[in-house]
């Protein structure tokens, strides 16, 4: 039998022992499966009490007006703004479904006009700063359209944009009919009124794209140690601990076999704990958006698989390096509590790196393609966004490998001191029975 | 390569240091010459060094200092023929316990080389044999100590090694248990296997061994068939022989195990 035969062996008998033990199925299977859903279900619970909270909330809306502006065209404004349902005369005004809400769920949505004052942006931002200010500001109409000024670190600045920016877009498409009705020309013959809300105009499909490629891949580095933790201690601490060990070392084949065999075992499972982590995960966020795209939380997007398979080779590559760092760490425990003692710090010289390469603005470069864990994140970054570096990319799955090995190196030598041939290192310390 | 003796030691040296104690000799020059077919009793008090010379010439530790041989091979130099050659028993049986018994009999046969029909066959005659068929699918783990025994020994005999190593193999057996332990040890006898079976229990050494050595603080201080033993000591019994040799060692020996070397 050859030592990659027997490797499969023995990872084929520890993987048979693993998915049988409570612990590594609840880590592993049931944790990532359960996980999700129920987070998210509790997400939803929150977001639809919020919800229902807001939509009885008062928004106080302060005007800004320009001069000139006809007072019939004013009285108009504010019954949009209020949500008057008469206040359109365009064909089914109504409902409006874009936005999920109807003339009805805006009389449920209660908005308060305060007195308005004269000037421009400027004064609008003044206004909203002091301390009984309103939550948004109009500033207009104008010839041109209006300027909704909003802080969205005032609890009610975001709430009071999304409520008043439908109801002035309905307006301004009202208005536009009835000039072209009014000129004797065609629906689509005039612009519409621009209704601009000063906030972030970054494309939503953007804004996702940004926080999936900032939390995904520092997720999947978390997901990949959470899986190999627990079998790590099992093959390792665990073996000493149930007696298991002189067994092991009695099969006839050299140390590095059994250890390679372990190895490939803990690293299959921290990759199935992470393939239904991300598969858990992206159902229930899909489920999520789904739930939520009635609400007006239109944030969508959509990973390409290609993108995954990509990230596959190295995703493995980092699940080997994983399993083999712990392994080293772990091979020197002889209980459990030892190996969860040497292993629980190890994980923050993977957790640090991991949130470090997550920070916006780290580029993969081709020496921090050489920094383990933040290569990693990096490069499942620009992955997931679409952009591939080749030469960065095989730099971070070379230099994975080289640690990968140097670990199993490491992994090897702590077992050689039990080994029946020398070892390249004379070590003293220890037990010997 | 000495090819009629099964097992042998030369020198067999095992010393480690421990951060309390410092420098600890657990094994201080064990020699040792078994033959085929001969059952052969390591005998000593708990510490005495009889499960670390064990562990050596198994190739799970290595010897600080001289040679082991299993069946002419050299545990140092080719570890993993030698472990081919042998079968290793202790106490606490060291099964997988997720594993059913049918598939760590055949995990250690496939990894023994033993593949097919061949394997399964061996499986089949081990399982009638020790009548484990009936529970042969379920977990070790739910097994009683009797019926884990039983794997262990199936284990140790399926690749039908020319030696047996059993470290206080009766150790938390019941009666029974026991009983069937050393009618097995006697039937390998039978089959001209060598047996090195270490123990404490000297009424098991008496029935079972045709040679005994008694080991006290990592050295081999007698070694003999008991009635050479006898003849040494001038004990009638297997107990007076083995205090006689042990109270004769105490001042010579150094009395901690943890004396620091010089």
């Amino acid at each position: 039998m050859s030592p990659f035969s027997a490797s499969l062996r023995i990872a084929h008998a520890e993987l048979l022992s693993s998915l049988r033990d409570r612990m590594t199925m609840v880590y592993a299977v049931l944790l990532p499966l359960a996980l999700y859903p129920v987070l998210l279900f509790v997400v939803v619970q929150v977001f639809l009490v919020v919800r229902g909270r807001e939509q009885h909330a008062l928004v106080r809306v302060g005007l800004i007006e320009s001069s000139g502006a006809a007072p019939a065209g004013q009285e108009r404004l504010a019954d949009a703004l209020r949500g008057d349902a008469n206040s359109g005369t365009r064909p089914g005004t109504g409902p409006d479904v874009d936005s999920g809400s109807t003339s009805g769920a805006r009389a449920l949505e209660p908005v308060e006009l305060l007195a308005p004052r004269q000037g421009g942006e400027v004064e609008a931002r003044a206004w909203l700063a002091e301390a009984d200010g309103p939550d948004a500001v109009l500033v207009g109409p104008r010839a041109e359209g209006g300027v909704l000024v909003f802080d969205s670190t005032k609890g009610k600045g975001e709430l009071a944009v999304r409520r008043l920016l439908p109801r002035l877009e309905d307006l301004a498409e009202d208005l536009r009919q009835e000039g072209a009705r009014d000129a004797g020309l065609g629906a689509d013959a005039l612009d519409a009124l621009i209704v601009e809300a000063r906030r972030d105009l970054a494309p939503q499909e953007d804004k996702a794209a940004f926080l999936l490629s900032f939390l995904l891949p520092m997720l999947m580095v978390m997901m990949t140690l959470s899986g190999a933790f627990y079998p790590a201690i099992d093959a390792t601490a665990g073996e000493r601990e149930r007696g298991t060990h002189d067994t092991t070392l009695l099969l006839p084949v050299a140390r590095s076999t059994v250890l390679q065999g372990k190895i490939l075992a803990v690293a299959a499972l921290a990759m199935l704990a992470t393939l239904l982590n991300v598969l858990a995960m992206g159902l229930s966020v899909g489920h999520l958006l789904g739930m939520l795209k009635g609400g007006g939380a239109d944030l969508q997007f959509e990973v390409p698989w290609t993108a995954f398979v990509a990230i596959a080779p190295l995703a493995l590559l980092f699940a080997f390096f994983v399993a083999a760092t712990m392994m080293v760490f772990a091979s020197r425990a002889k209980t459990f509590k030892e190996g969860q003692a040497a292993l629980g710090p190890l994980q923050l010289f993977f957790y640090l790196p991991a949130m470090a390469g997550a920070l916006p603005g780290l580029a993969l470069t081709p020496a921090l393609a050489c920094v383990p864990v933040v290569n990693v994140v990096l490069a499942f970054r620009d992955l997931l966004k679409g952009r591939v570096a080749p030469l960065e990319y095989a730099l971070a799955a070379a230099s994975l490998l080289v640690l990968a090995l140097l670990a199993v190196r490491g992994a090897t030598w702590f077992l050689q001191r039990e080994e029946g041939g020398r070892p390249w290192f004379a070590f003293r310390r220890g037990k010997a029975a | 390569m000495t090819s009629n003796l099964a097992i042998e030691a030369v020198g067999l040296k095992k010393s480690y240091h421990d951060p309390k104690r410092g420098r600890i000799e657990a094994v201080r020059g064990v020699d040792l010459a078994i033959r085929q077919g001969e059952v052969f009793g390591l005998l000593g008090q708990n510490g005495a060094g009889k499960t670390t010379t064990l562990r050596m010439l198994a190739s799970i530790l290595p010897p600080t200092e001289g040679v082991a041989r299993i069946d002419g091979i050299d545990v140092v130099a080719d570890p993993i023929e030698a472990r081919r050659r042998l079968g290793f028993l202790s106490g606490s049986t060291g099964l997988y316990p997720r594993l059913t018994p049918r598939e760590t009999l055949r995990h250690f046969g496939v990894l023994h080389g033993l593949e097919g029909a061949e394997l399964e066959r061996r499986i089949a005659e081990l399982l009638g044999l020790f009548d484990m068929e009936a529970w042969a699918d379920g977990r070790c783990e739910a097994l009683s100590t009797g019926q884990r025994q039983k794997v262990s020994i199936s284990r140790a005999l399926l690749h039908d090694p020319a030696v047996l190593i059993l470290d206080e193999p009766t150790t938390g057996l019941d009666v029974l248990a026991s009983s069937a332990m050393i009618e097995f040890i006697e039937s390998r006898r039978a089959s001209g296997t060598c047996v090195l079976l270490s123990t404490h229990v000297l009424s098991e050494a008496e029935r079972l061994c045709d040679r005994i050595g008694i080991i006290h603080h990592g050295r081999v201080l007698a070694c003999g068939s008991l009635g050479e033993l006898q003849h040494q000591t001038g004990e009638e019994w297997l107990e007076d022989v083995f205090k006689r040799v042990v109270l004769a060692a105490e001042p010579a020996a150094e009395l901690n195990t943890g004396a620091k070397s010089k």
